[in-house]
């Protein structure tokens, strides 16, 4: 076996960036803000759809956007889903490497982010009942 | 030594120790964020489908016409106002005497929701047939998404508004059915359900709308949308709000702007006539009791109520008390508008 391996963990250690939770917490709002960026980019699509397909039949339009919406749910989704597990990657190499506060960050913060993800969920069975 | 002695093991930090604390940590927020992703996905899914099945209206055939009712009748289209949909309707002429016809003070009637022109529930056809025979002209048509009109998502009224204001429109300057007869001079408006709720809408924001007859109107429509659409799926309330949202991103309908209580101040001075069913099942009458109180809210309103005792249907004050019931509404158009036929 190769020596020089066993440095080779301690070497990356020193090439880190710094231990700290700032990093750790950047590193896991990236799916948060990934999914914020392409669901909006869905709203908005979906919102041009309407408008520029006003003059179409309304069978047109409606199959129009729901294209539109569910195509930027199911790009949303993968999305989320792909920096999640990257997210997640990055959180067991910093265990491994003992970069603690910044696995601890990343998971605190990833967390959160599960929480606001299930947001308008919570929001819907909080939502006040209507009224006459 | 000899070189074929084993190298000791190499050393590991502590640092290289995965804890199991930190291997658990990491699985369980894996499994949260796996968890209430799963949930929001599934919660909009719901919501969609849900938000298609609001806005979706089964065809309806018409069977009836006015000539059933031994009336004359012209076939008419107009484009409902900033979408221009082609809406396909009737164009009654008022009965003035044998053989002579008016289109001096013309009645638009609008259906209940989802209904066709004929709107048998509710009674729209009978309504006109009695309006045309005391010298009231009747625009009736198919609300977008009904009949004949082209296929369009039930709004509750807030894109069907843009249907009474095209009414409007076709008779102030559309193609007249009845050329000889001139246009009419003075527009009133009666609508029921839904039909009602559009008529109010739009009378808010048309002066030409001279008077107003409102059957069975709601406050707001997002009560009765949500209490129809629970009792018909059995689904927990709590999906409503996702499903108005996907009815905003899909079709553009902001059912919690459907609020006819919060415009019918703006009516007055045009005389509006509230009628409710007492017992109705969908939508209380204290819904009456509210518009009114709203619309009196109004410097110079002129507002006039009745509801309808023995109604427990739906939007069945036409067919529960017919005789007085048109008895009352020709006396209000007549006190508004004047007199369908010349004395």
């Amino acid at each position: 076996m190769d020596m020089s391996s066993t440095q080779q963990p301690d070497e990356r250690m020193a090439m880190l960036a710094p231990d700290s939770v700032r990093v750790g917490v950047f590193a896991g709002m990236a799916p948060l803000v990934l999914l914020i960026l392409s669901v909006t980019t869905t709203f908005v699509m979906s919102a041009i759809a309407l408008s520029v397909t006003g003059s179409v039949g309304f069978m047109t339009r409606q199959t129009l956007v729901i294209a539109v919406v569910s195509l930027g749910a199911l790009i949303s989704l993968v999305i989320y889903t792909i920096m999640c597990i990257r997210a997640l990657r990055q959180v067991r190499q910093w265990q491994h490497l003992g970069a603690t506060k910044a696995a601890t960050g990343a998971l605190w913060t990833l967390a959160l982010v599960a929480l606001l993800t299930v947001s308008p969920v919570l929001v819907a069975l909080m939502w006040p009942a209507p009224q006459w | 030594m000899s070189s074929s002695t084993l190298a000791p093991p190499p050393a590991t930090t502590p640092a290289q120790r995965v804890s199991t604390g930190g291997k658990m940590t990491r699985r369980i927020v894996a499994a949260l964020l796996a968890i209430t992703v799963l949930l929001t996905v599934a919660y909009a899914g719901v919501s969609t489908y849900v938000a298609t099945q609001m806005v979706y209206t089964a065809p309806q055939t018409i069977t009836l016409s006015p000539a059933d009712y031994g009336l004359p009748y012209q076939s008419v289209a107009f484009k409902s106002r900033e979408d221009n949909i082609t809406l396909r309707g009737w164009f009654i002429p008022g009965i003035r005497g044998v053989g002579l016809f008016t289109t001096e003070r013309t009645i638009i009637v609008v259906p209940g929701g989802q209904q066709n022109r004929t709107d048998i529930y509710g009674g729209a056809l009978s309504v006109s047939v009695d309006l045309a025979r005391n010298g009231y002209a009747v625009l009736v048509y198919d609300p977008r998404g009904t009949g004949d009109s082209p296929v369009a998502p039930f709004s509750m009224g807030y894109f069907e508004q843009r249907d009474v204001l095209g009414a409007v429109d076709f008779l102030r300057t559309g193609l007249l059915p009845y050329p000889d007869l001139g246009r009419p001079g003075a527009i009133g408006v009666w609508g029921i359900s839904t039909g009602a709720t559009s008529a109010l809408l739009a009378a808010a924001q048309e002066p030409a709308l001279r008077a107003v007859v409102s059957d069975t109107a709601a406050t707001n429509v997002v009560p009765l949308l949500q209490q129809q659409v629970l009792e018909r799926s059995g689904l927990p309330a709590f999906v409503m709000p996702g499903a108005f949202a996907a009815a905003r991103v899909l079709y553009g309908i902001d059912y919690y702007a459907v609020r006819p209580v919060d415009v019918v101040a703006r009516l007055a001075p045009r005389p509006v006539f509230f009628i409710h069913g007492d017992h109705d099942p969908w939508l209380p009458a204290s819904n009456l009791t509210s518009l009114v109180k709203a619309a009196e809210s109004a410097p110079n309103a002129h507002v006039q109520s009745w509801i309808v005792p023995g109604v427990v249907d739906h939007a069945q004050t036409f067919h529960t008390m017919p005789v007085e019931y048109m008895d009352r509404v020709l006396a209000f158009f007549a006190a508004s508008l004047g007199p369908g036929h010349t004395q």
